[in-house]
């Protein structure tokens, strides 16, 4: 896996609030009042998130985690990113 | 919306209500136009037409407004007052108006639409030079020690009589509630976090960010939050602790668990305040910094009143924007009462064959009844 095919640092949006139920999570965009599910997995990696910008130090800890492929976990990595950024409920790193 | 009661214990408010009539009566001259959003029993139109307004607009939703018109008749201001039924923002006026007075807000600011109905009073309705009662709310943000405030939020749960009670007590300490502390349990002096200014205010959502310098040693048990409710320029009361008591108090953020804290140690909160369907979420973000060393992060929480209540991942679920539904029973059931509701036939026939129509859901004909009623109230002209 390449390291530079991954977005600049991310971090979750401050117009997103979510809770943990029971394994799962909903996310709530306050902008748009829409609300999110994440799968048990997802979850795992928005969890991460939280505490990591770093998309690569977020793949370390789910290869250590979980029986996968590190091609098959950036690919699925990469892809929840992308949906979450589109959707807004990521951003980049740096942005305010 | 309150009761009856509720409205009564608004108006024996003698700090609401006196500044409120000192206000109108420095602002409301004579021939003047006058908008009363919200109006419950009518007691601002009457004060207006006490000082004199020569028209008095006066919308209120709840069904609160016909004991207003009563009373409006009983006092000989039927006349002048103009009671419409219903939103402000749904409505509209034959003329803009000098004064537009409101109380649309609780404990907080943020309730419900206030700020959007404000707001687009304000654009649509008052006249060039007009005012605005009250003319701005100030936020006030201070950081707490209250072990009696933090008891509903954390004992509770912590002495579970043996059990493990964590997952209810994680939605108690998200879950802010009306208080009356005084000045002794401030940490730090209080800041001003936010300034609505109703001749300015647009959107309905705000974010304030504070930083205080601890001055004394305690255990923070959260923060708490309170307005300055400004009427005019010199009119003005406040719920911050230590001034008279009024109706509204203040409104007390739970910490996720509570810190020590230490003099000089820098804490950050972060408020959020959002409109979500019908109410706020709000949401408090808190840092601690030892002895302000930015690289010294004592304590942080993150927290929302969205983790407050239960919910049903079902139920959610339902709701997010991939689901695709289908219609269950009640939709059937609610689609043939609109879809009878033609113009020509009344609410007993619809609910006779509506019984006839779902003889397993209602057994007697007052169930039939009372579903197109609820019906016919949210849907009927």
């Amino acid at each position: 896996m390449n390291k530079l095919s991954f977005p600049p640092r991310v971090k979750p949006s401050e117009d997103v609030v979510w809770r943990n139920l029971q394994g799962e999570s909903v996310l709530l965009d306050l902008k748009s009042g829409v609300y999110f599910g994440l799968d048990s997995v997802g979850t795992r990696i928005w969890t991460l998130l939280q505490d990591h910008d770093d998309l690569q130090t977020v793949l370390q800890e789910l290869l250590a985690e979980y029986d996968v492929s590190e091609e098959t976990c950036a690919r699925d990595l990469l892809e929840l990113v992308s949906v979450l950024r589109e959707k807004g409920l990521l951003q980049t790193a740096d942005a305010t | 919306m309150y009761n009856i009661l509720g409205y009564g214990q608004m108006i024996s408010d003698r700090v609401r209500l006196h500044s409120y009539m000192e206000a109108m009566r420095r602002t409301i001259k004579p021939g003047c136009a006058v908008l009363d959003i919200g109006t419950g029993p009518g007691i601002m139109a009457l004060l207006a037409c006490r000082f004199g307004a020569r028209k008095v607009y006066a919308i209120e939703a709840d069904p609160v407004i016909q004991v207003a018109r009563e009373i409006a008749v009983r006092n000989g201001f039927g006349e002048r007052i103009e009671f419409i039924e219903g939103l402000s923002t749904h409505i509209d006026l034959p003329e803009r108006v000098d004064v537009i007075v409101s109380d649309l807000s609780g404990i907080l600011p943020w309730l419900q639409h206030h700020l959007d109905a404000v707001a687009d009073a304000r654009r649509r309705f008052l006249a060039p030079g007009g005012v605005m009662i009250p003319s701005k709310h100030l936020a006030w943000v201070g950081i707490v020690e209250s072990e009696q405030a933090y008891f509903d939020h954390s004992q509770p749960w912590e002495t579970g009589h043996g059990f493990e009670m964590e997952p209810a007590r994680d939605l108690a300490v998200n879950s802010p509630k009306k208080v009356r502390l005084q000045p002794e349990a401030l940490l730090a002096a209080a800041q001003c976090g936010l300034v609505l200014d109703y001749l300015a205010v647009e959107g309905p959502d705000s974010s304030a960010k504070t930083t205080f310098l601890v001055t004394r040693p305690g255990i923070g048990h959260g923060m708490l939050v309170w307005t300055d409710y400004v009427l005019t320029d010199d009119i003005s009361f406040s719920n911050a602790p230590g001034c008279t008591t009024n109706i509204y108090g203040q409104t007390f953020f739970p910490w996720t668990r509570p810190i020590s804290l230490e003099p000089d140690d820098v804490v950050t909160i972060s408020l959020r305040c959002n409109l979500v369907a019908d109410d706020y979420t709000f949401r408090w973000s808190t840092a601690v910094f030892g002895m302000g060393n930015k690289a010294a992060v004592k304590y942080k929480f993150d927290q929302s009143d969205f983790r407050s209540c239960p919910l049903s991942p079902t139920s959610l679920r339902k709701g997010a924007e991939t689901y695709v539904p289908r219609t269950n029973g009640d939709a059937s059931i609610d689609s043939f009462i609109l879809t009878s509701m033609d113009g020509t036939t009344s609410v007993g026939e619809i609910a006779a064959r509506l019984a006839k129509s779902f003889p397993d859901r209602f057994k007697v004909r007052s169930e039939a009844l009372d579903r197109v009623a609820r019906v016919s109230r949210a849907y009927s002209e």
